[in-house]
């Protein structure tokens, strides 16, 4: 489930937005759909999530607006309507009617 | 972490097998450093890359990444030519020409019958993990430019077959390819479309088939410079291997796809593409330092993990500056036009000074390749780390060196 868009929000506004989110909300494309990996050796140190929808990964230890910061200040947003018309550089063979 | 072994080598001697035996040589020579504190993979692994990189003629060990402990990664082992000169088994300090005369000379040298070892025996399968797989736990992954949508891995040869042509052993390629980790057993491919894992998924997708392929992590380094650039179907990459070692190159077999494999990678990440799946990856930053952009691209569904003892990850850098991509995709692409330029021109085999030949070849060897990307929709912020940020881990490497340069004086 897709999340309001956070996009009229400065940089650093996103940033503690997103920190409240605590993580479980995929800054990128803003679905829900959020697993969590914790650090190999047990240390705890950070876990990475890995949004299920558009495959962004991030550390807990990044600020991940900073990750998808564009040039023009803003963190750049992939949503559905994107995702469907993204290229696709082996197409997926015809079916037949 | 292993004690180094110190490898007696003459001047020139046989090109280095295996990754590992690399590393300690490369080591003894002074020319691969360890980054002996204890480092986060963001920033400071991604940073000590760049910086690496920027100074050009660094290679890295890491092995006290924070959350990796007892796992070990090596970055930019390749990119310089005199690592290169040293895995063929030459002098450091061989000139590029007559690195590129020998490498050419080799490949148009004798056969060698390929050599298949069990795979129980194998050393890529002295662990094997079928289960519940996670790639997250088992690599050591970090961010390898600011702006990528993911943990990449840029030094990744892939294994896969053509299904229309399986009988045929000349159909199994093995290219190099850089894979998103999208999921604990989920890894994102970057194909161009055109090139062979393409090929070969478009031939599984149209019979509705998954496509077996086996991502080898680690490879012996010589079998990493053959995966980097594409040869072709008049001769297999693994021949090639051979060619350039001057002996038999050794494969083993997966124990789910019978895809063959070098039997002494680091890793074997052994698993399929499903047909019709498509998910978004990207972007990530390319050679040239454009940013490449988000695509529909096939995914990897990973159903076991084979790995030696305490394996060793060997990843790349890729960004702006001179990288190792540059040198392996310059000395393979020179290897394959060679080829080609000497029967089409055979003047330059015939040529007393070869300096035809020579131009031929630093013309691929000496541009720096950009493999820019299509941009369109997206830019973003350059240079997050700033230029005083980066300064300080340069002086870090800086300060190694000098460490590492007193400690093989004393030996």
């Amino acid at each position: 489930m897709s999340q309001p868009d956070l996009m009229a929000l400065s940089v650093p506004e996103q940033t503690a937005q997103f920190r409240g989110d605590q993580q479980d909300v995929c800054p990128r494309c803003r679905h829900t759909a959020v697993t969590r990996c914790d650090a190999p050796d047990g240390s705890g140190a950070w876990f990475i999530n890995t949004c299920s929808h558009c495959c962004f990964s991030w550390r807990s230890t990044e600020n991940a607006i900073r990750v998808l910061e564009t040039k023009e200040g803003t963190a750049y947003r992939l949503g559905d309507s994107e995702i469907e018309i993204l290229p696709v550089p082996v197409p997926l063979p015809m079916t037949s009617a | 972490m292993s004690q180094v072994l110190i490898v007696e080598h003459t001047e020139s001697h046989a090109a280095i097998p295996d990754l590992r035996e690399l590393l300690d040589y490369v080591r003894s020579k002074g020319r691969l450093l360890r980054i002996e504190r204890a480092v986060s993979p963001e920033p400071d692994v991604q940073s000590l890359c760049r910086a690496a990189s920027e100074l050009k003629d660094t290679s890295l060990l890491f092995d006290r990444i924070t959350g990796y402990q007892g796992k070990r990664l090596v970055v930019n082992l390749l990119a310089s030519w005199a690592n290169c000169a040293l895995m063929c088994g030459l002098p450091a300090d061989l000139p590029t020409p007559e690195l590129l005369d020998v490498m050419c000379s080799r490949a148009d040298g004798q056969s060698y019958k390929l050599v298949f070892v069990d795979t129980e025996k194998a050393p890529s399968y002295e662990c094997l993990e079928t289960g519940e797989i996670d790639l997250y736990r088992t690599l050591p992954l970090f961010r390898v430019n600011e702006h990528d949508g993911g943990f990449y891995l840029h030094k990744a040869c892939i294994v896969s077959e053509d299904m229309a042509a399986w009988a045929r052993h000349n159909r199994m390629k093995f290219g190099m390819y850089s894979l998103q980790v999208q999921g604990r057993d989920r890894l994102g491919v970057h194909l161009s479309g055109t090139d062979n894992l393409s090929l070969h998924l478009s031939v599984a997708e149209k019979a509705h088939r998954r496509l077996p392929v086996a991502v080898c992590l680690g490879v012996p380094p010589l079998a990493a410079l053959v995966a980097s650039v594409g040869i072709g179907y008049e001769r297999t990459e693994y021949d090639l291997i051979s060619a350039l070692y001057e002996h038999p190159f050794e494969l083993t077999r997966c124990v789910k796809s019978k895809l063959s494999v070098p039997a002494c990678a680091e890793y074997v990440l052994e698993g399929y593409i499903e047909p019709g799946v498509r998910c978004p990856e990207g972007p990530f930053t390319c050679d040239g330092g454009t940013l490449s952009e988000i695509k529909r691209q096939p995914q990897i569904v990973v159903t076991a993990i084979a790995h030696r003892q305490d394996p060793i990850l060997d990843n790349t850098y890729v960004g702006k500056s001179w990288t190792e991509h540059d040198c392996l995709i310059g000395i393979a692409s020179t290897l394959r036009l060679h080829k080609q330029a000497k029967d089409a021109l055979p003047e330059i085999a015939l040529s007393g000074t070869h300096a035809e030949g020579v131009h031929l070849r630093l013309g691929f060897c000496g541009e720096r390749r950009d493999r820019g990307r299509n941009t369109t929709g997206m830019s973003f912020q350059d240079g997050l780390l700033g230029e005083d940020c980066l300064s300080v881990y340069k002086q870090e490497i800086g300060a190694a060196r000098r460490r590492q340069a007193q400690c093989l004086s004393r030996t």
